[in-house]
């Protein structure tokens, strides 16, 4: 069993209590894709799941928002059980999600409009600023390069002012520059605020540059194989900066030192 | 190097002609025209040297004059606004309950699965031979007229609708669910816009039809429309009548389509490729 008080201080925002999920295809074997995941999110930190291709990294992202339920197993979102989709949670996909007949604007309003709020376009302009699009609010999805689509989810996942953000490989499909600047403009955001964040992705230099945990998850059936909590001061260096600090670099070894392994064996 | 020079050479190709492609708009339009008057001249010279007898193909002077005393006696004006309207209600009413209809389908699969076999038997028949029997049902009123133009133009809209509400992306559906969308709401601000395009496909096609419908009704029964000035026109032997009967309904139809076009190009700005035409 992994430890669990490795992280001390804020009381639990998510708990997974030995989630087990199975995939039953169709005229197929049942595969098991998460095994006794167990690990809490406590309250304002960035926890970050890295695993090999296929270790059900999105299906746990999946699992706390609702939209899938659990195979065997406890989910706790500040301590009760998610039962169902859950309409306090902001996500963010490596496809954008943009709505191509909305402007950049109305796209951000969009969460506030379901939810009948007035002034939704006076909050959306706010978010948009923030993410540096204040004179892109009338854009079109097309009118859009990647990154600033991209932006646009961003203010779009934080103008509902969400319980929880859940994080699936956001800025993975973005060219490497790109990845830096919007890395960099998300922790720059979520400084002010501090919600409570559980990240999923491939790039470790992302998850130790993001995160307070770090979560090595093994090859499937995935289950937590090391905690490595980030003591690295926040604010943070920029992610260039961070990545030639010998402290960022001890951390880097060790998490691959971990991850090597379950990814060797799925290569 | 590269940038000034290409401006310094758009400037020099743009001075002597005007600006941008308007001298090529220009030359379109008179092509256009030129192509139209030796089409109207061939036809008047094929009958003025006696190739082919004014009685089966008229001239271009007999159905200006046709036309004129058409206009006079007040005819074509109350031919042209029934075979309007009864075209316009029944675009109206069966694009409203075909997209109606393909969004309830789209949201359930069970019935889509259910009556696809149905849908796609009927869409597969050639509707207007249904016209004898809808107008033994309605008579030769605008009913009969608005019938037959609505089992074409129903399922047009119908197979559109669903078309496009069925391929909505999926992410952004998952996306607007979290952020608290009812189904009402995915509905209207997700599965609608989103299926727009692909209505207004349905909407361009249902138009033309909605007009083909009711002119096929009205030829073979009715006192009022277009297609009975066609139809009594041929009856009596009056070529002319018949000409100048199909080039107000090629107006009539060029307008439509040219409005719903205006329509599109608003309601769709947000589509790449309608902005940049």
């Amino acid at each position: 069993m992994p430890e669990i008080d490795t992280i001390s201080g804020p009381p639990a925002k998510i708990r997974l209590a030995d989630v087990g999920i199975v995939f039953r295809p169709r005229d197929r074997e049942p595969v098991v894709a998460v095994r006794d995941f167990t690990f809490d999110v406590p309250e304002g930190s960035i926890v970050t799941i890295v695993g090999p291709s296929g270790c059900g990294k999105s299906t746990i992202l999946n699992i706390v928002s609702g939209l899938m339920p659990p195979s065997r197993c406890k989910v706790e979102v500040d301590g009760r059980p998610v039962t169902g989709i859950r309409h306090d949670v902001g996500y963010m996909f490596a496809r954008d999600g943009m709505m191509p007949w909305r402007t950049a604007i109305e796209n951000v309003a969009f969460g506030l409009e379901v939810r009948g709020i007035a002034n939704r376009y006076e909050i959306a302009r706010e978010w948009l600023r923030k993410v540096g699009l204040d004179r892109f609010e009338g854009h079109y999805r097309h009118e859009l390069s990647q990154g600033m689509r991209q932006r646009v989810a961003v203010a779009r996942t934080f103008a509902i002012e969400p319980n929880i953000l859940l994080m699936d490989e956001p800025f993975g499909a973005l060219d490497s520059q790109t990845r830096l600047l919007l890395q960099e403009l998300f922790l720059d955001v979520w400084e002010r605020n501090k919600r409570t964040v559980l990240f999923v992705t491939h790039d470790l230099h992302e998850a130790i540059f993001l995160s307070d945990v770090v979560i090595v998850s093994t090859n499937r059936p995935g289950r937590v194989k090391s905690m490595v909590p980030i003591a690295l001061p926040r604010p943070r260096l920029p992610p260039a900066e961070l990545a030639v600090v010998p402290e960022f670099r001890d951390i880097y070894a060790r998490i691959w030192g971990d991850l090597k392994d379950e990814v060797r064996k799925f290569v | 190097m590269a940038a000034s020079d290409t401006d310094a050479l758009l400037i020099e190709a743009g001075a002597g002609v005007g600006v941008g492609s308007e001298p090529d708009r220009r030359r379109v339009i008179f092509a256009r025209l030129a192509v139209l008057l030796v089409f109207l001249g061939l036809w008047q010279l094929v009958v003025a040297i006696g190739l082919v007898d004014a009685f089966w193909i008229s001239t271009p002077a007999l159905i200006v004059q046709e036309l004129w005393h058409l206009l006079e006696n007040g005819a074509l004006v109350s031919d042209v606004a029934v075979t309007i309207y009864e075209a316009l209600v029944a675009f109206v009413v069966s694009s409203a309950l075909g997209i109606i209809c393909g969004l309830l389908l789209a949201r359930s699969p069970f019935w889509d699965d259910v009556l696809a076999p149905f849908v796609l038997a009927l869409n597969s028949l050639p509707r207007v031979a249904l016209a004898p029997l809808i107008i033994l049902w309605f008579g030769i009123g605008v009913m009969a007229k608005v019938v037959t133009a609505f089992t074409l133009v129903f399922f047009i809209l119908l197979v559109n609708t669903l078309g496009g509400a069925k391929n909505v992306d999926n992410d952004i559906i998952t996306i607007a669910r979290l952020m608290g969308a009812s189904e009402r709401d995915i509905l209207w601000k997700v599965t609608f816009p989103s299926a727009l395009p692909w209505i207004f496909t349905g909407l361009n096609l249902g138009l033309t039809y909605s007009l083909l419908g009711v002119i096929v009704a009205e030829i073979l029964a009715s006192n009022h429309g277009l297609g009975y000035l066609i139809a009594a026109s041929a009856a009596s032997f009056n070529t002319a009548g018949v000409f100048a009967g199909l080039i107000t309904l090629a107006v009539v139809a060029w307008l439509f389509s040219l409005i719903m076009r205006k329509v599109e190009a608003r309601l769709l700005r947000w589509k790449p490729s309608l902005t940049s035409a």
